[in-house]
């Protein structure tokens, strides 16, 4: 009786069972991660605690967090959405600079604007960005049944050698020797919340977004025909869904969230564009997506778990020299973690059901 | 030397890191999965092969140590792909982060406490004949200047062509990619046969890679890879996964990839950066030309197969 109740409880609250697992992938990872600083001669208990206190332990660090947080959730949910309605958009990386980059070229027009827009505008140019860079692909898979899952990729090469190009040329800052733009006017920069940090109020922008995405999905008619479109494109068309449209709408949105985090990471945090701009902001979306299975508040915490392993490392490096690409390592181990880990939570949710039959 | 016999020569070594990964990734994809991780375990190969070398200062080492890794990340993509039947896309795209995190990490480790990371030139393998005969015009530099691994992989794609059509085993891999229900009933062994084909995967690729570091550069730079694997993937599918198709896709991106490089080196005015998107244009204007032509996939490339369902 007792294990019955016990059973009918997680039936309930499967998400338990998911969270437990993910749990298990990332303590999994950190302890390979330990075990790998110890290989290297570094004592891995200081590096772990430099990584708490560089992510968590200080305001400044907290609000580094936060920042790496915003750009990486508008890359999730762009990524999320799309592959809910099966478009595979591996592209938020390109649309991530395509963002950035329309943000950059508005910026000096609206200097001097009312305050609001000034800061605005070049976001809503960043959003347009990234939806343009996403609608190339979109248009080759709808015109010409090109592979976006391929398009996207390759798009973000060319995207990463257009900014290239860009900053060492028509937009390289003139009094800089580096290969970069000018920093944008003070006008247009999102104004910091916390003394002491550098965190921005883009924040906000990333959480409404998010609230945004799941309203659509789930209280709107039109987000529930983009997950019948993605989920079973016959029926819905059956069902008088134009699946046509709601592609189109689910690309454009998806370009759109990850050019958002472009232009927020600009206007917010780094201020000028170049070359090594988006550092994975993109691809890192991916593992967060997957890692937070999809759902909203799965994507929430999958997202501070990657911010904060980004600041983390890099303050492992800081303090005691650990290469900062284990950040990648982590990410690798937790990803691949999390998908085995799927293939667990099925097992268990399928006794527990059976369970219920026993 | 002329510019011609200069790029086309460039051209064949340009087009072998891909004909290694593309035979990789079409075996797989014979076979029923895809393999996604082409790009991190080329990475993976071209540190681990680069690393070996140096370490042994033995080519032969550095190749063994490539195929040692190849074996391991095949088996790796092999076993999670098809014993938990996960999302075959997400696993190679965790495994290329994965790489990319260990090869960087590993990488920057030595930079911080040695010096001298090139490896030396007579440890790299070299090219067949670099006089004589290779002094023919475009033919010399087509067939002769090129080293034993380029050989090696041509010989690859012939014997994959001929085992994939003419062999009884070949037809048994088709079978499982198509059917494997259907197969295991006629008594393959579908398990063995993927397991197989994954693995043997992971070691063409990690060969595509250490190509890279011993023969071309000389030293491993973190991400240098660079889209090869992608790059792979979108010429197995411009050549619909037949042999030949899939070898001429691998040479048209290799001459993509070369003029890209002459367009750099001659400096005739193009800035450099529009010449490094060459292969990636070319990568979307093929998969734009078949319009998704994938009539010639298998049936159940990328379904997971259990046992007992």
């Amino acid at each position: 009786m007792h294990k019955q109740n016990w059973k009918a409880f997680l039936r309930k609250r499967s998400f338990l069972i998911t969270g437990g697992m993910a749990l298990i992938a990332i303590l999994a990872a950190m302890l390979i991660g330990g075990l790998l600083i110890m290989a290297i001669g570094i004592d891995p208990i200081l590096a772990y605690r430099y990584f708490f206190y560089g992510a968590f332990g200080n305001v400044y660090g907290l609000g580094e967090t936060i920042n790496k947080f915003t750009p990486l959730l508008c890359c999730a949910l762009g990524f999320a959405i799309a592959n809910k309605s099966g478009f595979f958009n591996l592209g938020g990386e390109g649309q991530f600079y395509a963002g950035a980059l329309f943000a950059a070229l508005v910026v000096p027009y609206v200097d001097g604007l009312p305050p609001v827009l000034a800061i605005a505008l070049p976001i809503l140019a960043g959003i347009l960005g990234g939806a343009l860079l996403s609608a190339v692909a979109g248009a080759l898979r709808i015109f010409f049944n090109a592979n976006e899952l391929l398009t996207t990729l390759m798009l973000n090469y060319i995207m990463t050698y257009v900014i290239a190009l860009l900053v060492s040329g028509v937009l390289k800052n003139p009094e800089s020797s580096m290969e970069q733009t000018t920093p944008i006017a003070e006008s247009t920069r999102l104004p910091i919340l916390l003394e002491g940090s550098r965190l921005h109020a883009g924040f906000f922008i990333a959480l409404a977004a998010l609230i945004a995405i799941w309203f659509l999905q789930q209280r709107t008619t039109l987000g529930f025909e983009m997950r019948l479109s993605g989920i079973n494109p016959k029926s819905a068309r059956y069902a008088g869904v134009n699946e046509k449209r709601s592609i189109i709408i689910v690309i454009l949105v998806s370009g759109a969230l990850a050019g958002l985090g472009g232009a927020l990471e600009l206007q917010g945090n780094q201020y000028k564009l170049m070359s090594g701009f988006s550092n994975n902001f993109g691809f890192d979306g991916i593992g967060i997506a997957v890692m937070g299975q999809y759902t909203p508040l799965g994507i929430l915490l999958s997202t501070v778990l990657f911010a904060a392993l980004r600041v983390g490392t890099s303050s492992m490096q800081r303090g005691v020299n650990v290469p900062t690409p284990l950040l990648y390592i982590l990410q690798g181990i937790i990803i691949i973690a999390v998908i085995v880990s799927n293939y667990f939570v099925r097992r268990i949710k399928d006794s527990l059901v059976e369970g219920r039959n026993a | 030397m002329t510019a011609l016999d200069t790029t086309l020569g460039m051209a064949v070594r340009m087009s072998t890191p891909y004909l290694f990964a593309a035979l990789g990734g079409m075996l797989a994809q014979r076979s029923g999965v895809y393999n996604f991780a082409l790009e991190g375990m080329m990475l993976g190969g071209a540190y681990f092969g680069y690393l070996f070398t140096l370490l042994t200062k033995n080519l032969m080492m550095g190749i063994l140590g490539a195929v040692a890794f190849g074996i391991l990340t095949g088996w790796l993509l092999a076993f999670i792909s098809i014993r938990f039947g996960v999302s075959q896309m997400m696993v190679g795209l965790g495994m290329n982060t994965l790489y990319m995190g260990i090869t960087s990490f590993c990488s920057r480790l030595m930079s911080n406490s040695q010096d001298g990371l090139a490896l030396n030139l007579d440890h790299l393998l070299g090219n067949i004949a670099e006089d004589g005969l290779a002094n023919i015009p475009i033919l010399g530099s087509l067939l002769l200047k090129q080293n034993v691994m380029t050989y090696l992989v041509v010989v690859l794609f012939v014997l994959y062509a001929f085992f994939i059509k003419r062999t009884e085993y070949g037809l048994s891999l088709r079978a499982v990619g198509e059917n494997p229900a259907a197969a295991q009933t006629a008594g393959i062994n579908v398990f063995r046969y993927r397991y197989l084909a994954v693995t043997i995967s992971g070691v063409l690729a990690s060969l595509g890679g250490a190509y890279l570091t011993l023969t071309q550069v000389s030293r491993f730079a973190e991400n240098m890879t660079n889209g090869r694997g992608w790059i792979a993937i979108a010429a197995i599918t411009l050549g619909r996964m037949s042999p030949l198709g899939v070898f001429l896709s691998c040479l048209l991106f290799g001459l993509a990839s070369a003029v890209s490089n002459q367009i750099q080196v001659l400096n005739i005015g193009i800035p450099y950066q529009f010449a490094l998107m060459v292969p990636y244009a070319l990568a979307i204007l093929a998969l734009v030309s078949i319009r998704g032509k994938f009539g010639h996939g298998p049936a159940a490339l990328g379904k997971p197969y259990m046992k007992n369902r």
